[in-house]
């Protein structure tokens, strides 16, 4: 069965023709080709029809059957077909068995076989979604994602009626962005329930949102949203081209999506944004950025995302903008710690020491006192150690992450220091680089920073300051070259916006903030009308 | 291949360890006979330091360890003196953190100090900002009194120098700076004076000598005393801290210091002012050949203390410390004149470079006499004067009798 869905995908894609060596392997295996079924009307004749559902779905056993007659054109034999655990029972039972079965023979309708699709459509069935197709490949991929098909003898059309309902995690507050000033509510692995967040907070006909089925196995949706008229068209067209040519098995998370539309592969820096939280989504698109919905997992993508959008927070806009800009700062400050620290604190110790403070030498030559490693093996190992246990304490379940994080503290903060193995102020740089590191709202570009980070502490170690420098230069200038689906990476900085500076230097006060981001939506920039700054009654005014 | 090259070909060819530093703190140097220097370096036992808490006596491994050590070695010249001393100093050297130069005063009056600061502004590691100091007497003993909030002499030197702007009373310069100065041809250089003082805090006899947890006061301090004043590069003569903030008046470097003036009522009673600011104009002047040098200086003071009976609340009382507090700038001004101008006839005061400025073209052909001019140059002195706060009381307390 997967086989033929995945040719059937293919084909619907792509029109790409299969490989004669896989063509071959599944001819021998399946009685039926999948652009064989993809051709092959729906017959008028049931049991030919069945025979087709059962080659192809028969063996599975989540696939039932339901054979029938109804109540009308003689009573003709009908069959639905469904996937238990997809569907609703309530609504083939209530809403198309029942009233085919019992309610139209009740009705005394009856008629010819000319006018039964009609009746079974228009009159019989009362499921809202009801889609017929003359094709057997069509009746198989709706079956498959939790669609009922009915077939009935006599008939050269199957209807596939929408019976969806399986089980779902419920909206929850997203682990990864809490916020203490905010909603609540992220996204879900269902796709239609993102959607729905998204619409609801957007209640504009402008909101488009455009399907596009992805993976020859998984067959999976994504969706991709965006508002007409603040979305660049060619942005759209760039973005839909991107992902249709997507030619994989399966999609199981968005980030497969990402490696596959991004625009250098190999840069380390994230070019594409990620949130679970619908309101982030949804003010990326009134900025005029697409949203990049997959179904089956509540990580949405947002593109382009310049640099500068990895380090804003959805609370940066919903605290009062004093606070926002002063935390902006200090996580731009973090963002350059995270990266930098251990590696200037290795350069400057064992290259430099005519930069330190004469007290603070004394003292670190005293605190390094009878360690017996160079500061770079020291800070190795100490991030080494650090990486770990991060690791370690995410993946455990969280009564032994307690556990690990004890042993954390105490083997590495004080034993380590005891036995002499490391000075204390490499715990403390490894400390705070690592707390530096978590101030990102981002995560993937925090882990950037994780990564990079070791190359510069052997930078640092080889070559000093100098080679520090080297790296932060290197960094600079790939930054500079980068583009995240044609906006250039450092956007706002360099190509330098001076607007855009009051989303990026500052958190302006929305009344202030008056214009999109210049690259991101070009051609329509207001996004709310002039002279919105409140003040206080006028006392000699109209109103008093 | 070149990223994996650069990696490992350079091997840290420069790497130093922290650890592996011998951090010298303050560089002595004195003239040894045969034409030779002798240098002491005084070496930092950071753990000594570091760990012990501030420093003082730290105790590692049951006994007091020295937060310093002092190593003395002799050649030809400094960095011969220096290299020599590797072969008992364990770790390499370090100049980078080295605050103090301490130049004997034998060495400064005798051999001049040109054949020393050679080293001190070629070698990469030495700082302009260095404080340099005339030592009076031995080095060795002057570099090598303990003390105990600042367990070595060189911190102590410099936390010394820091609160320069309390007293106003020596003059001290910085290396570069001093460099400068025996480089113009407009003024002299100076420095100020270190010396060992018995210490008066200690008694002659202590009768609880054996009492638990106590320490004596040590014999003899470290000071700092008056300016050295230079020609060129040798020293040639002394100005106590009287003179020496004459010396700073007119260089407008005085930032704070007491002045004691005669209360105007009581004349045996004195009245303590706290310099608060002041500013210094240097305007010369040439009429009918003669150089006349006009120092205008602007004062500003508080009250600190009296001993007699004063009604600060009254503007003329005000007015008439004022007046006195003038004089008594003045008369420092006109001290540091006569020793520096009339005795030692070095100008230190800058007045060559201020005439340098105002008359260029006369300067050219006055600088070669400029040594014979300038003892002859006529020095107006004029203060302005500002007395701001007089502190929490109006009135002293007075004691009546009931």
């Amino acid at each position: 069965m997967s086989r033929l869905v995945k040719k059937y995908m293919r084909k619907r894609n792509r029109g790409k023709k299969d490989s004669p060596k896989e063509n071959e392997k599944a001819g021998n295996r399946q009685a039926y080709e999948m652009e064989e079924l993809e051709k092959m009307p729906v017959s008028d004749r049931l049991a030919e029809n069945l025979d087709i559902l059962k080659g192809v779905l028969g063996h599975n056993s989540d696939v039932v059957f339901r054979t029938f007659r109804i109540g009308l054109a003689d009573r003709a034999e009908a069959v639905v077909v469904y996937v238990d655990g997809m569907i609703e029972k309530k609504i083939i039972s209530a809403e198309i068995i029942k009233p085919l079965m019992l309610e139209s023979r009740m009705a005394g309708m009856d008629c010819q076989k000319e006018q039964l699709l009609d009746l079974v459509e228009n009159s019989g069935i009362t499921a809202s979604e009801v889609k017929s197709t003359a094709f057997m490949g069509d009746v198989i991929a709706g079956v498959l994602y939790g669609d009922a098909a009915l077939l009935i003898d006599g008939l050269g059309t199957g209807l596939a009626i929408d019976v969806k309902g399986w089980q779902t995690r419920s909206i929850e507050e997203p682990p990864s962005e809490v916020l203490v000033r905010g909603p609540r509510e992220g996204f879900t692995e269902t796709l239609r329930t993102n959607i729905t967040l998204i619409r609801r907070k957007l209640r504009s006909p402008d909101l488009f949102f455009r399907d596009i089925q992805v993976g020859r196995k998984t067959n999976t949706s994504v969706t991709i949203a965006y508002i007409n008229g603040l979305a660049d068209s060619s942005l759209v067209a760039e973005v839909i081209s991107r992902i249709s040519r997507i030619d994989i098995d399966g999609i199981l998370e968005s980030s497969y999506l990402e490696e596959f539309i991004e625009d250098s592969p190999y840069s380390p820096f994230p070019q594409i944004l990620h949130t679970e939280r619908p309101d982030k989504v949804a003010a990326a698109l009134l900025e005029g950025r697409v949203a990049i919905l997959t179904d089956g997992t509540p990580v949405a993508l947002v593109a382009p995302a310049p640099f500068i959008t990895f380090m804003q927070s959805p609370e940066d806009y919903y605290e009062r903008y004093f606070l926002s800009t002063a935390i902006r700062w200090v996580r731009y400050t973090a963002f350059v710690i995270s990266l930098v620290l251990p590696s200037l604190y290795i350069a400057i110790t064992t290259f430099h020491q005519e930069m330190i403070p004469t007290r603070l030498l004394i003292s670190l030559a005293a605190a390094r006192e009878g360690v017996p490693f160079p500061a770079l093996v020291e800070a190795l190992l100490m991030e080494f150690t650090f990486e770990a246990l991060r690791e370690a304490g995410i993946r455990l379940p969280r009564a032994v992450g307690q556990a690990v994080s004890i042993v954390g503290a105490l083997v590495i903060g004080q034993a380590a220091i005891q036995a002499n193995i490391v000075s204390p102020l490499m715990v403390i740089v490894v400390a705070v680089t690592g707390i530096a590191s978590f101030m990102n709202p981002a995560f993937n570009i925090a882990l950037t920073m994780r990564l990079l980070r070791f190359p510069m502490m052997l930078l640092a170690g080889t070559l000093g300051l100098f080679g520090v420098m080297t790296g932060i230069l290197a960094i600079l200038i790939h930054l500079a070259g980068l583009r995240s689906f044609g906006v250039p990476y450092m956007d706002s900085i360099s190509p330098f916006h001076p607007g855009d500076m009051k989303d990026v230097a500052i958190r302006a006060p929305w009344w202030a903030m008056d214009r999109r981001p210049a690259d991101i939506s070009s051609k329509n920039r207001r996004r709310q009308s002039s002279g919105l700054k409140p003040a206080p009654p006028d006392p000699g005014g109209n109103k008093g | 291949m070149l990223i994996t090259l650069l990696l490992t070909q350079p091997s840290c060819w420069d790497r130093r360890e922290v650890e592996r530093l011998g951090i010298v703190l303050s560089t002595g140097i004195e003239s040894a006979p045969g034409g030779k220097v002798r240098v002491i370096v005084q070496n930092i036992n950071p753990t000594a330091l570091g760990k012990g808490g501030g420093g003082g006596g730290a105790m590692v491994g049951g006994t007091a360890s020295k937060p310093y050590r002092n190593r003395l070695g002799e050649g030809s010249t400094i960095y011969d003196a220096i290299r020599g001393l590797s072969r008992e100093t364990p770790r390499q050297l370090f100049f980078a953190h080295n605050q103090v130069i301490i130049i004997s005063e034998e060495l400064a009056r005798e051999r001049g100090v040109r054949e020393i600061t050679d080293f001190f502004e070629r070698h990469p590691q030495i700082r302009r900002t260095t404080w340099l100091l005339v030592g009076k007497g031995q080095l060795n003993a002057l570099m090598d009194e303990p003390g105990r909030l600042e367990a070595n002499p060189s911190q102590r030197v410099v936390g010394i120098i820091n609160e320069r702007d309390l007293t106003s009373q020596y003059a001290v310069q910085k290396l570069g700076d001093f460099l400068e100065m025996m480089e113009s041809e407009g003024t002299q250089p100076y420095t100020a004076v270190l010396e060992r003082e018995i210490n008066k805090a200690s008694p002659p006899e202590h009768k609880n000598r054996l009492a638990e947890g106590h320490i004596a006061e040590p014999h003899q301090i470290v000071q700092i005393n008056g300016t050295a004043l230079f020609r060129r590069d040798k020293m040639v003569g002394w100005l106590n801290p009287g003179e020496s903030r004459g010396l700073l008046w007119v260089r407008g470097k005085v930032k704070g210091g007491v002045i004691d003036i005669p209360d105007p009522d009581q004349k045996d009673r004195i009245i303590t002012l706290e310099i608060i600011r002041s500013k210094t104009k240097l305007s010369p002047r040439i009429k009918d050949g003669q150089i006349i040098m006009t120092v205008e200086i602007d004062e500003e003071s508080n009250l600190g203390e009296t001993t007699g009976e004063l009604d600060v609340v009254k503007p003329e009382v005000i007015k008439k410390l004022e007046e006195l507090q003038a004089r008594a700038i003045q008369g420092e001004i006109e001290s540091a004149l006569a020793r520096a101008q009339q005795e030692y006839g070095v100008d230190v005061f800058g007045f060559g470079e201020a005439l340098h400025r105002k008359y260029p073209r006369q300067w050219k052909e006055m600088k070669s006499r400029w040594p014979e001019l300038y003892p002859e140059v006529q020095v107006q002195v004029g203060v302005k004067t500002k007395i701001r706060r007089t502190g929490l009381i109006t009135k002293p307390t007075e004691p009546k009798q009931r």
